[in-house]
Parts: C-alpha cells; structure tokens; sequence
C-alpha cells in the first residue's frame, strides 16, 4: 500500500497568535527595545542567530538544528486585511481564503490530489479530537486521532475480546449486502472505512522500534505518534499536530518560552528519532500561527496584531532567512501591527508544488511569489 | 450608584483592581472569593473555566495596584485545584484554599508557600461535600460552609473535626445550598443561604440567632445571595448575586443601600488600552451606562460594565473598605464605607 | 422498494419525537401513545412546562456559564437545555433557525450575544413569522453578524439588506438586484449602542479590560434614509418593519420558509443554492405547508401542526430515512441514558463531540449554516457518533442506562438472546433495525450469553451484565440509529 520515500509534510499549528517579536527576537533593535519596555528579551537571555537577530530561549533545541542548516525562517508572513480574529484568521490559513469564508482546506484538497479516489483511508492523520478546517474538503477521508493508544471504533466497549467481536459485528452490520437505498450504502462505506483507518493505524504503535525517549510534556505525544505512523509505512503523506495556547495578553515571556520548551523539545526527539531511523530526509516540517501581535506591550503581554513568522524544519530545507524583518519603527507599523511583506500563499505554493508536487494554483487561487526554500530548489 | 436614601453608612467608591488575563499573569479569570489580609494584601482565586486550566490560580496584589504573584494551579496534586471556591485567612497570615470537587482545604503559609492539604469526602461528621465558604471565628477555628450537606463544620485548622450545624431544609438554622460565610466582629456567624434567599445568623456555638431575607429583588430581598460581610461597626453586606447587586443592611438589619456597581479603568487596563490605539481611540465614544431595554439584572450587567456582573463575594477589612468581587468582569471593585 | 407495512402507533410516536424533538425514552413514547398522536402534536408545540436545568445551578457551578463568553461555555449551556428541557420542540425549533440564520461567534468573537439571539429564537420561533423576522433584523448579533452597522445613509452596505431576502425568506430569483439594493437602504440606522467600541472589541477579538459587553439594538433615526424605496412592487418611505411586512407576505416567502423547515423536519432537500433551479423533493408538501402559512397569518407552529398531523410527515418513506444532526446524535443519547439531573462537566464532552461531527453549536460554518444530509457523515465524523453514543449508552453509572441494564437483566438471565435484542432496542425509544442488522446482533448477544453459562456467581451476573451493555452499545453503533 505504502510507496517507499515519498515526501511527508508535518504540520504544526502554534495555535493563539504565536508572538513574533519574541519568537525570533530582533534584540539589537532600539525600536524592539523602546516598543517591549516589560517584556522585551535580553542580550542575556535571548539565543543569538545572526543579523541582530535571536531566538526565544525556550528555542535552544531549534537553534541546534538551525545550526546545522535545516531552518528557514520565513519572516513577514501574513495577508492583505489582516483580520485579528483567532477564528477567521485561523481560517484563512486553513483554507487560503483571505476574502471570503472558504469551506475548502488547502490541505484536504492536496491529499484530494495525492489520492483522488480515496483509497487510502490514512493519508492524512490529524493528532487532535475534530477535524481541522485545514483538512476539510469533500471526499476525502481524515483521521483524527486523539490519543493513537486508545484509537478505534467503539471504544467504550470493556473488554479485549468483546471489543473485538463487537467489531467484526460492526464490520458485518455496515455491509453493503445489508441495507438499501443511497443513504445506507453510503453510511455503510462510510463506516467500513472508519473501521479499516482505525485497524490500520492501530497496528502503529506495535511496529514502532526506537531509543529516542520523548520530553514529557503534553505536545511531545503527538510528535511521537506522527513517528510512530510515518515508520509503520501506511502510505500517510499529510500529519497535523496543533499546540498552544499561545495567545499572551498577560504573563506572556513564562508563557511563550514554556510553550516554545515543550515543541522545541519534541522536535529535537522527533528529529533524532527520523535520523536514527534513516528517515529524516522524508519529512518537513511547517509551524505556523494564525497571525503575530502587536508591536507595542501592554505591561505583562500583548495583544492580537498581525505579520508573523512561520518556520519549515527538515533535511531538505536550504536554513537561514527568507525575506526582510519587517521594520518595527512606530512610523511603519499598520495600525501599531508589523506590515506584512510576505504571503502566506506563496509558502504554500513552495510546499504544494515542491514537496508534495501537487498543482498549487487551484488551491491557492492564484499565482505567488515563492521562498524557493528546499534544497536543489533554485532562486 | 450610590444611593443613600435612609442611609446612616456612608458607602463611597474607591477603586478598581482588575483585568481579564484567561491563562494567568496580571489579572483575574472568573474569580469566585477574595480575602484580604490585615497587611492590606489582597489574595483572589481565579477559578477559570473548563478549558482555560492555565487561568486557574490565586493572585495576589493590593490596593496601590501592585501585582505580587501568583500560586496555586489545576490539578489534583498538593496545592493544586480543580473547582476553588472560598479563601480565608488566620491571624498567622496563613491562607486557606476550599475546593468543591476535590473535597479539600489547602493551607498555605504566610509567604505562600504549601503547608498541607485536608478534607475527606462524605457526609459523616468531619467529613465534607462541597465546600464553599470558609471563615475563621475569633477562637482560631476554620468554619466550613460544606454545601452539599447543607450545614456548616468547624474544625481546627489542620483539619480536625470539632463540631457542626444546620440540616438541609427551609426551616430556621436549616441550608438549602448555603454558600458564602463570615463571622461578625461580635463572633457572630453569617451564613449565605443560597437557595433560600435569605441570610442566616448564628451564635459562635452555632446556635440560631435569626434568619433575614425572601425571594425577590426588593429592598431586603434576595435572589440567591452569594455571601455576606460584616464590617467593623456591625454593618452588614449582602452580595445579592442573581439580582447583580450588594445590599448594605445596619447591624439589625435595617436597609441602608443598594450598590449596583460603578466600576472605572484599572491602572492595568488604562496600560492595556494605551498598548492597543485603535480600542483607545474607540473607546473615547463609550457610554458605559446606557438606557437598557431589559429588566434582566444578568443581562443588564453583561451590557453595561462599570455594573457588578456576578458580584460573587464581599469582604470587609478593618479600615471598613468593602471589597466586591464580579466573577464575570475578573475585577474587584472597593468601597469606603463609614456609619 | 418493498412496500413496508403501516407503522404502528408506538412507531409513529417514536418517528414525531425524533423530529420533534430529540427522540423519547419507551417511557415517553408509551405515555403519549396513550395520549393520542394529535394531542402529542399539540403538546409538543404549546408544552405545559418549559422547565430545565436552573440557570443559578448551572452558573455557580460552571462559572463560565453564566458570562457566556464563548465556546465551550455557550454550547454546553444549550446543551443542558437541549438534554433536560420539557419542552423539546422549543430547542429543535431554536436549533433550526441557528441553522436557518446561521450566526457564527467566529466572526462575533462573543458568544452571549449569540445565547441571547437563540433565546428570542426560542420565544418567537414558533409563532408570527413577521415578529420572529423583525426581531431578527433588531438582533444585535445578525446586524453584526451582517455587517449592517456599516449600512448608512448615504453609505449603503447591502450585506444584511441581500441575505435577509436570499437566506432568511424568499430564496434567490424572487427579487432584483434593485430590491436589495431599496431593502439595505430601509435598514440604515439600524444599529448597536456604543458601537464603535464595540465593533472594535469584536475586530480585536479582545475581552479586554473587563470582559465583553452585551449588544443592545439602536436605532438611529438621523442615520436612516428617509426617502421613498421601491421594494416588490410597492413605492414608500420604508423603515424596516414595512420591509419585514412586504416580505412576508410574499408567496415565495411561504414556499422558501416551508422548505427549510421541510428540510429540517421531514426529509433532507438539496442543498439550498440549488433551490431556484430544481423543484422540491415533495412540491405538494410544500404547497400545504405554504397554504398553512398564509392560512394562520404567518405562524409557524400552525405550518409545524399542519406538517406533523400530514400524511407525507407520517410516511413510511419518511420514517428513519433522515440522517441525524451531530446535535440529534449527541442530544438523543444522552435523554436515552437519563439527561442531567445536576451539573456535570461531561456537559463538555457532550458540547464539543457535537463540533467533532462537524456541528459545532454557534459556530456554523458559514452564512449558509450547516448543509446536512450526508455531509453530516465522514470517516471521522462516523468513528465519533459511533464511539460517543456507545459510550454513553454503555456507561452504567447514567441513572437511565442503569435502569434500562436492571429490566433486562431477567431476560437476558433466560439465555435468550432474540428476546433480549429486542427489549434492548424497546429501551432505546423503539429503535427499529434491518432485519439482517437485528440478526448479526442477535448472534453477537448469542454468543455471549453462552459463554455467560459456562461461568458462575458473581463472574456469570457480570458477563450477563456486561453482554446487556455491549448490546445496548452495539445497537447505537448502527446505521439505523444514525437515522431520525
């Protein structure tokens, strides 16, 4: 079922408003220093990169891998109308629809293209309860997988044996041979092929062989478990983990940094987990937030605002900085929020085109301006 | 709001602390009690909601407008919570912490810091169910208003049982829901009974004193009053929270006034709008009181801000300042208040 | 098709609480059977009581349900009320015109706007649609919601002007583009208090400094355009009431209004862009539903009494031919296992399952509300309606799942595993299987139970117990429980 090496995308949603400013850090900058008087990140503090730039110190596992060349930092991410809504920007993201509300995501539709008929059932894995809209387009079969230990069909049955004649009843009862009529032919497939997702990721974690110990904290289980399907080869192109909350009005430099130790942290497992393996030259990694905030504090945190950073992580990313740091001079802001100078389409054009090769146009609805950030990818 | 018709207490607006911070920091989420210490610190738990775990904990600030911290989080372990209630604090600055899920007090020391937890469920004496409010009478022990089963238990203050009061029913020293409880500067115990409307007064034995209060939102009238103050001079401060406003009563019970909130922007706040020029430029227009076209109290609360909305606890401190704590406006609003 | 013989009374009642309301326990149904069906109908739409859980229970202990701020908060409050209520058919009437004026938090940020516009639902959707659209167009959340406090004088912003006339009445290609237009202008001035701030708060998505404050409708004469509008037909100097007048009165409105709650009630249509192309699924349906439109001077409990009391309502070909609604799914299974008699965070767990199916209460996905029919089910939506109702059916610590385990109990100690499917599926309000469906899990019940005999004591009570469980479960993990 699975084609040996073919390209995986992991997403990993910062969900809250991820705050750029003190994510990569422009620590040199006396408009950074004047605009953050409670909460700007130190000289002492911040991970120096390079270009009077820095990392947030819970980033010190993504400097490493920066290091080694494997980071591109996307800078000045964002979209014409900045919309400062957690929902309607998330769902600008999820659907590249800055203008109006999209009931697509560019996600759902790539894996439409990657597997037109639907066959493999788990060619897109979600680690949260619900559907991302990201992964919504008609057709096309996700799962989303809370907890991957505890992951099937009637779950609430006690009992191994039971739970499984209860299953093999299920997958009789959900029979096309039983029934009629559209409606109960189409819950039957339906159904069979719930089932037949669950059996299949189900056998994950038992295939799964490795000595990377994981951080313990909360995100760390979905990094694993994204391990743990991508080594079982079940033909899974798309992964979308999402974590947060990153959204900091008050008590934001404890909160950003813990939440940046717990990804960073799992990364670095994940990884060296996908290197042991001899694995780490499949898998890319996107993180991105549905808008950065504002330029200006608000004594313990900031607000929502807009322009952003996005990072993509693996082996076949060309490291270091695409397009400018946008100027945070008071006199360049757009309503006291960095001006975005760099479309977020155009990124996933970059990751349609180039890593999943899948046509971007229809997804986007448009052609953009590329990053050309993958390596042999040319400028 | 102030009004003062046959009023012998004077009630005069002070301040507001406070502001909406969800995940913790500088701020309040959903805070359900407030205690003051003598030192003029000022200790809110922000009990927060379902899914905003991170919100859970108690701050600490004072008047001044000074944020001194936080403590306390979700969780099951020791000094964790997961449905914090009631504070109070003994004459060795020690705070305690009710939780109504985890049937237990948490103790923490004068600088914070974790002494140990007590309680266990059930409703065999020195057993607890729900507890929702807490206070200390002057001979040192910690009253336990344990609602569920609708009485209060005193005990010492690491937890030893000692004795208790009151049945579930509508009879004088009965409970239906009781929630809030303090005890008056002449030792007598106050006890909000909630789902009676009405406030009940007992002696430091818990013998029944009187019973105050029926349903309704007239003068004197409660709609499920959360919890009740006595300041210094004996007046009486009822947190009429379904009718979105605190009643001030005489020592004998005689209505004084109705507080219904006139709330003003913190120092956070005002730092908070200045960080953000588009809400300060709109904000210039605002009429915080507007003429409502409904007679719902809750609803008008949630229209017009400077209004308590869910005034969930009172407390009095020795200078005779009325704290009032909203729950849904994460705020403290103080008051002088003077006979 | 092979034609299915008449239902019976008790199927009958089952079918018109389903789509009344929630589905009813055997309880339920037995005691309205014995009521009569009519006199169902008319209990359901005038109910004696609108009692459910208390509204300072809920908030002292869910301190998040009282400011409403948003979700979870708001749809596990509706929760409550959808689960414990007397008077189902106000929540389904309530859940239908959410889905009709589909009004999104994504956008309003606040939730308790929203609560409060479901709440006028709940008082006027059952009655004069006139009213029912007039407070609509002074609700705070749709004017937002629809943009029409940028709608002035001068300044037209058609938003609100366009979809009450394509989404909330008459249907595209029974007006112009110049009716909109006149429409937007009897709308300007119609409005929030205090809305500059408040419109900011909402574009900031900030509940900053002190939480949101509650909208209130404003109308501001000396921002409304007073000349004359040619609406329909008809020239005047119309605000919006003569508005909502002309519209209702138009027979599209009828027609555009019976098939949404046609669609809702009885049978799912196409998808709503498609109705000015393609006739309905049951035209003449819709004719009587129309006719009881004008009939009862726009009131929809008389379109709703018309529909239920209707042959083409009470069809074979209508019965458990609907795909349930996640809020159906979710809702039902819970008043199965006995409600909510206090507050439970599981509330939560119910709350966000819905979203999981992909109908997350106050968050509609767009303007146009949820599609339904088959979009209600994909791989991920169907693992989550299968695990959630087998999950609450099989909890036993539910005071209804206990009582339905404890009258089975003798039965399935007989060792019949046919008589104990079906008083199974009697306890899940008459749950009607396929006859094949009925068969494998009759085997499944089989099985167990004779493996039940092989043990003793205590070990045999537990597996009789724990076969009783599994056979409720397995019957809610069926298609034909994902039908209404």
């Amino acid at each position: 079922m699975a084609k040996e090496r073919e390209k995986v995308l992991v997403v990993i949603q910062l969900s809250g408003g991820n705050d750029y400013l003190n994510c990569v850090v422009p620590y040199e900058n006396g408009h950074y220093k004047d605009a953050r008087p409670n909460l700007k990140i130190t000289d002492d503090r911040v991970i120096p990169l390079d270009d009077g730039l820095g990392l947030n110190p819970g980033m010190g596992p993504v400097k490493d891998l920066y290091d080694r060349g494997k980071v591109a930092i996307m800078h000045g991410i964002g979209y014409p109308e900045p919309n400062r809504s957690h929902f309607r920007s998330m769902d600008i993201w999820h659907t590249a629809e800055p203008t109006k509300v999209g009931d697509k995501g560019w996600l759902g539709q790539a894996v439409k293209e990657l597997d037109p008929t639907g066959e493999n059932v788990v060619t897109a894995v979600n680690f949260s309860n619900g559907l991302p809209r990201a992964l919504a387009a008609p057709g096309v079969p996700v799962a989303s997988v809370g907890d991957l230990n505890n992951y099937g069909l009637l779950t609430g049955i006690e009992g191994q044996q039971q739970r499984e004649k209860a299953l093999s009843t299920f997958n009789r009862i959900y029979s096309p041979a039983i029934g009629s009529g559209a409606v109960m032919d189409y819950l039957g497939k339906t159904g069979q092929d719930a089932l037949r997702g669950a059996e299949i990721l189900s056998t994950a974690p038992g295939k799964y062989r490795s000595n990377v110990e994981y951080p313990d904290n909360p995100f760390a289980s979905s990094l694993k478990g994204v391990a743990q399907v991508h080594m079982a080869d079940l033909g899974t192109r798309v992964f979308y983990t999402q974590y947060g909350s990153f959204d900091t009005h008050a008590d934001e430099v404890k909160t950003q940094e813990r939440l940046w130790h717990h990804i960073s942290d799992s990364l670095a497992a994940f990884y060296q987990d996908l290197e042991e393996a001899g694995r780490s030259d499949e898998v890319m990694v996107l993180m991105f937030s549905e808008f950065g905030r504002r330029v200006k504090d608000n004594g313990t945190g900031t607000d929502h605002g807009s322009g952003g950073v996005s990072f993509l992580i693996g082996d076949q990313v060309k490291g270091g900085h695409y397009n400018e740091y946008p100027e945070i001079e008071t006199s360049a802001l757009v309503e006291g929020d960095l001006r975005y100078n760099n479309d977020f389409r155009g990124l996933y054009t970059d990751i349609l085109e180039d890593w999943l090769s899948v046509e971007a146009k229809p997804i986007v609805q448009g052609t953009y301006e590329k990053n050309r950030p993958f390596v042999g990818s040319t400028n | 709001m102030t009004t003062k018709a046959r009023s012998s207490i004077d009630v005069k607006y002070l301040t507001t602390v406070g502001f909406t911070a969800d995940f913790g920091g500088r701020g309040f989420h959903l805070p359900t009690d407030i205690a003051v210490r003598s030192d003029g610190h000022v200790f809110v738990m922000s009990r927060s909601s379902h899914t905003a775990t991170p919100g859970l904990r108690i701050g600490e600030c004072d008047l001044e407008h000074s944020f001194h911290g936080e403590f306390g989080s979700h969780g099951t372990g020791e000094g964790q919570f997961i449905k914090p209630t009631a504070l109070a604090i003994d004459g060795r600055h020690h705070l305690y912490a009710a939780d109504d899920k985890l049937n237990r007090i948490t103790e923490f020391d004068a600088r914070n810091n974790l002494v140990r937890t007590w309680g266990e469920t059930g409703d065999k004496p020195g057993q607890i169910n729900g507890p929702s409010g807490l206070a200390f009478d002057r001979q040192g022990s910690l009253l336990v208003v344990d609602h569920l089963n609708h009485r209060v238990q005193k005990f010492t203050p690491d937890g030893r049982y000692i004795s208790q009061f009151g049945s579930q029913g509508q009879r004088r020293g009965q409970f239906n829901y009781p929630w809030g409880i303090c005890v008056g500067p002449d030792g007598r115990i106050y006890v909000a009974d909630w789902r009676n409307d009405r406030v009940q007064c007992f002696a430091p034995d818990g013998e029944f004193v009187c019973m105050y209060g029926k349903p309704g939102n007239g003068e004197g009238e409660f709609n499920r009053p959360s919890d009740v103050a006595v300041g210094p001079d004996g007046s009486i401060f009822v947190a009429d929270w379904m009718n979105q406003r605190v009643q001030v009563f005489d020592s004998d019970w005689r209505f004084q006034t109705s507080l219904r909130g006139q709330a003003t922007l913190s120092p956070w706040a005002t730092e908070y709008l200045a960080a953000n020029a588009d809400e300060q430029r709109a904000r210039e227009s605002f009429q915080p009181v507007i003429e409502v076209d409904t007679d719902d109290p809750h609803e008008v609360s949630a229209r017009i801000e400077s209004y308590f909305w869910d005034p969930v606890a009172v407390e009095v401190d020795e200078e005779g300042r009325l704290y009032v704590l909203e729950t849904n406006r994460h705020r403290f609003q103080v008051y002088e208040t003077r006979s | 098709m092979v034609t299915k013989p008449a239902a019976t009374e008790t199927q009958l009642m089952s079918h018109l609480l389903r789509r009344a309301g929630f589905g009813g326990t055997r309880e339920e149904i037995d005691r309205f059977t014995d009521a009569g069906y009519e006199a169902t109908v008319d209990h359901l739409l005038s109910p004696p009581s609108v009692e459910s859980m208390p509204q300072d229970i809920i908030r002292r202990y869910h301190v998040d349900q009282s400011d409403l701020r948003i979700q979870p908060a708001t749809g596990s409050n509706w929760i409550y009320r959808m689960v414990t209520t007397d008077a189902p058919l106000l929540e389904k009437i309530t859940l239908f015109w959410h889905r009709v004026f589909a009004t999104g938090q994504t956008k309003l940020i606040q939730g308790k706007v929203i609560m409060t516009q479901l709440e006028m639902f709940r008082k006027l959707g059952l009655g004069n649609y006139r009213d029912l659209l007039l407070g609509l167009s002074k609700d705070p959340a749709m004017l937002m919601w629809l943009d029409n406090q940028d709608n002035h004088n001068g300044a037209i912003n058609e938003n609100y002007g366009r979809e009450i006339l394509e989404l909330f009445s008459m249907g595209v290609g029974n007006y112009t583009e110049e009716d909109i237009y006149e429409c937007s202008r009897a709308f300007t001035g119609w409005t929030i208090a205090n809305e500059p701030y408040n419109a900011q708060k909402m574009r900031n998505n900030t509940a900053r400094p002190y939480g949101y404050i509650g909208w209130q409708f404003k109308y501001d004469d000396s921002d409304h355009d007073h000349g004359d509008k040619t609406f329909l037909g008809e020239t005047g100097d119309f605000n919006g009431e003569e508005i909502v007048d002309i519209i209702c009165k138009q027979p599209a409105t009828a027609r555009f209004i019976a098939r949404h709650l046609y669609h809702h009630f009885v049978a799912d249509e196409l998808p709503v862009p498609q109705w000015p192309h393609l006739p309905p699924r049951d035209p003449e349906a819709i004719e009587i539903m129309a006719d009881a439109y004008f009939n009862s001077d726009y009131n929809i409990g008389e379109v709703l009494r018309t529909t239920f009391n209707s042959d083409f309502f009470k069809a074979e070909a209508t019965r458990n031919a609907r795909i349930k609604s996640p809020v159906e799914v979710v809702v039902g299974s819970l008043r199965l296992s006995g409600g909510y008699d206090w507050p439970t965070d599981d509330v939560y767990d119910a709350n966000a399952s819905c979203g999981f199916m992909g109908q997350g209460l106050l968050a509609p996905p767009s303007v146009e509300g949820w599609q339904g029919g088959e979009d209600w089910v994909s791989t991920g939506s169907m693992m989550q309606r299968v695990n959630y109702a087998s999950k609450v059916l099989g909890d036993t610590s539910r005071p209804g799942v206990r009582k339905i385990l404890d009258s089975l109990k003798p039965t399935a100690g007989e060792g019949d595993a046919a008589a104990l499917v079906d008083a199974s599926l009697d306890n899940l309000g008459y749950l009607e299987l396929g006859d094949e469906t009925r068969q494998e899990i009759v085997d499944f019940a089989a099985a167990q139970l004779a493996e039940a005999e092989n043990l003793s004591g205590a070990a045999r009570t537990a597996a009789i117990e724990q076969t009783i469980i599994s056979v409720l479960q397995l019957a809610v993990a069926t298609r034909e429980f994902q039908l209404a």
